[in-house]
């Protein structure tokens, strides 16, 4: 009977947290539930009805030729942002493990260094980033988009890869220096094939912030065409926004960051695992 | 000047702000000898190995290896692991996880950039030495410790490094692979005569493998000799009570009891202590023809299997002892004790005579 009781209590407490779920799940789907409808719907229609009331007919017209405006704004995003995000990884897990093999006062306070850097407002370096850019001839370009990012994010590569490096056992990297290994034949045959988690979450995390910025690439364009987001941007007009066609933009827009995270989420979960529990020998 | 082994100098070793993990060490290896350094906890032993494989810098004092400096901090010397030519077996091992045994026992063999069917002969030939031909596919993961012991072994060996360091090899084995695992990294020693020193803080490691202990505690050296020497002839309370199974007693000379039997051969002075291995003092109850004999009252028995102890009051001192086999004792007895051996410390603790019955 008192095993009985325990299962019950077990089985309210999965309902309960399903619950938990369930609303959870609800209030994220809700904005990409509007997204689609309000994509399906006439102007007209997408502005006088709810936001959350259906279409009354599904019509894909809008998402259609919104998609052939957006092709180029998002392979602009696409070549931009992926190498950005390879390469900030990539330098931040070179500056994670120099930092974990000195672990000196040196280090530490480049460690320091590197987290404030990480919390500067865009604001704040407004002024000498366009001039810098500009001073390198890539005002307008997507290299000086692609440079802008990367200075920026760099920092918070390093910091996330110095939280994973921080769970490789050291022995490991001893055992290879002692087998003869330099440090960079130790970072590439013993350390990075144990970061794979961790790479793998930071450069998704850091391909869906730079997807998503919105301030550089507005700061270092002249027109919408450069990032995906100025270009949702773009359906907000002087005399009146176009509603449907932004709805659809935006729709289209969040896609890529969608699918990256679901099809590669596990290895994300995987990365924040191997931060909490160390990595599995 | 330094032999061709492992030489260190007046090796000290402060970690900031004032930790004093080793303390003016001196120690000389001998070219292929198997030196154990053993010590409790704490004791800096594994401080010691590392500076030697040069995962640690010494704060002062030199260490050679096979006649060479490697790290002298009064000249700024110091040459990193990569370049020092030993080989090590970490505590866990340390295997890589993503590389398959083959791989992991090429790695070092791939840095000195041998040839792809060089580096294939001598990981067949290291793998045959150590048994482990058939696991040359698979990962870490799929080994037991045993193996992966074996493998980590064959991975220091493989480069036919000066000299091979192992830390606490055998700690995280099972008992019964354990014993195998000594004897088995004993004979791989032996017949490859290579300069060994295994670091453990199990005296049966230590006497199962060592041609030679260390004995090290709180950062300094206490005994350095054969593992028979140890055990006989302990140079002070730390050695003699930290070695040998089941430990030594320790009494206050004066008023124990126990005074009576080396008075005459030996002066006690004030702070003396007496030692006496369970082993070499039997209990009795028939009356022994002569020797160093006490007599006292059985506290307590107890049985290891194949040997009987009894705890027996003598005086005011309360000590274990073996049980002659012939006779069976029971609380409350009066029995004799034949003393085959008995130290005597001084208030320093160190032995100043050994007293054999």
């Amino acid at each position: 009977m008192a095993l009985g009781r325990v299962e019950l209590e077990f089985s309210a407490r999965v309902i309960a947290a399903s619950a938990v779920v369930v609303v959870f799940g609800l209030v994220w789907v809700i904005p990409i539930y509007g997204l689609l409808s309000g994509s399906l719907k006439s102007l007209a229609e997408v502005q006088g009805t709810p936001v959350l009331s259906p279409p009354s007919e599904l019509n894909f017209e809008t998402i259609a030729r919104v998609a052939r405006e957006l092709t180029g704004p998002l392979k602009n995003t696409f070549i931009t942002v992926l190498p950005v995000a390879a390469l900030a990884t990539w330098l931040g897990s070179l500056a994670a493990y120099s930092i974990y093999r000195r672990m000196d006062r040196v280090s530490d306070s480049i460690m320091v260094a590197i987290a404030i850097a990480t919390y500067i407002p865009y604001h704040a370096i407004l002024v000498p980033l366009i001039n810098l850019v500009k001073s390198l001839g890539l005002y307008d370009t997507l290299p000086g988009i692609a440079l802008a990012l990367l200075t920026y994010y760099t920092p918070m590569a390093a910091l996330l890869m110095v939280i994973f490096m921080s769970a490789i056992p050291r022995f490991y990297i001893e055992a290879a220096m002692v087998d003869g290994a330099g440090d960079l034949r130790v970072f590439r045959r013993v350390v990075l094939p144990l970061l794979g988690p961790g790479l793998t979450s930071t450069m998704i995390f850091l391909f869906i912030m730079t997807w998503n910025n919105f301030y550089i690439p507005l700061l270092l364009s002249r027109g919408y065409e450069t990032h995906i987001t100025l270009k949702i941007f773009s359906y907000v007009g002087q005399s009146g926004t176009l509603y449907n066609e932004m709805f659809a933009a935006s729709l289209l827009g969040s896609l890529p960051p969608l699918i990256v995270f679901l099809s590669l989420g596990r290895y994300f979960i995987r990365g924040l695992q191997a931060y909490g529990g160390g990595v599995k020998a | 000047m330094a032999g061709k082994g492992i030489r260190v100098e007046n090796l000290t070793k402060v970690f900031q702000p004032n930790v004093v993990a080793l303390d003016n060490v001196s120690l000389d290896v001998e070219k292929g000898e198997f030196l154990v350094v053993l010590g409790p906890s704490g004791s800096g032993k594994t401080t010691l190995l590392r500076i030697i494989a040069g995962l640690e810098r010494p704060t002062r004092g030199v260490v050679y290896i096979d006649g060479e400096a490697v790290a002298d901090p009064s000249k700024k010397l110091y040459i990193p692991p990569q370049k020092r030519d030993v080989g090590m077996v970490f505590q866990n091992w340390a295997l890589y996880p993503n590389m398959r045994v083959f791989d992991n026992i090429a790695f070092p063999l791939e840095i000195k950039g041998l040839s792809k069917s060089e580096i294939r002969r001598r990981v067949k030939e290291v793998a045959e030495v150590l048994g482990i031909q058939e696991l040359l596919d698979r990962y870490p993961r799929q080994l037991s410790g045993g193996q992966q012991q074996r493998v980590a072994l064959a991975r220091a060996l493989v480069k036919n490094p000066k000299v091979l360091l192992l830390d606490e090899p055998f700690s995280n084995l099972d008992a019964r692979v354990r014993v195998t695992a000594r004897t088995f990294v004993k004979k791989v020693q032996r017949s490859l005569g290579i300069t060994t020193v295994l670091v453990t803080h199990d005296q049966a490691d230590a006497f199962a493998v060592g041609d030679r202990i260390v004995v090290l505690n709180q950062g300094r050296i206490q005994q350095v000799g054969a593992p028979r020497e140890l055990y006989d002839e302990p140079a002070n309370l730390f050695t003699a009570s930290f070695i040998g199974d089941p430990p030594m007693n320790i009494v206050e000379a004066h008023a124990s009891g126990l005074e009576a039997i080396v008075s005459g051969k030996a002066s006690i002075g004030e702070g003396y202590r007496i030692g006496v291995r369970p082993d070499e003092a039997i209990a009795s109850k028939t009356p022994p023809p002569g020797g160093l004999v006490a007599t006292g009252v059985v506290d307590l028995v107890e049985s290891t299997g194949s040997r009987e102890y009894a705890i027996v009051n003598i005086g005011r001192a309360s000590l274990n002892v073996l049980v002659d086999p012939s006779s069976s004792l029971s609380p409350g007895e009066r029995v004799y004790i034949v003393f085959r051996k008995v130290h005597i410390f001084n208030e320093k603790g160190e032995r100043i005579a050994t007293i054999v019955g």
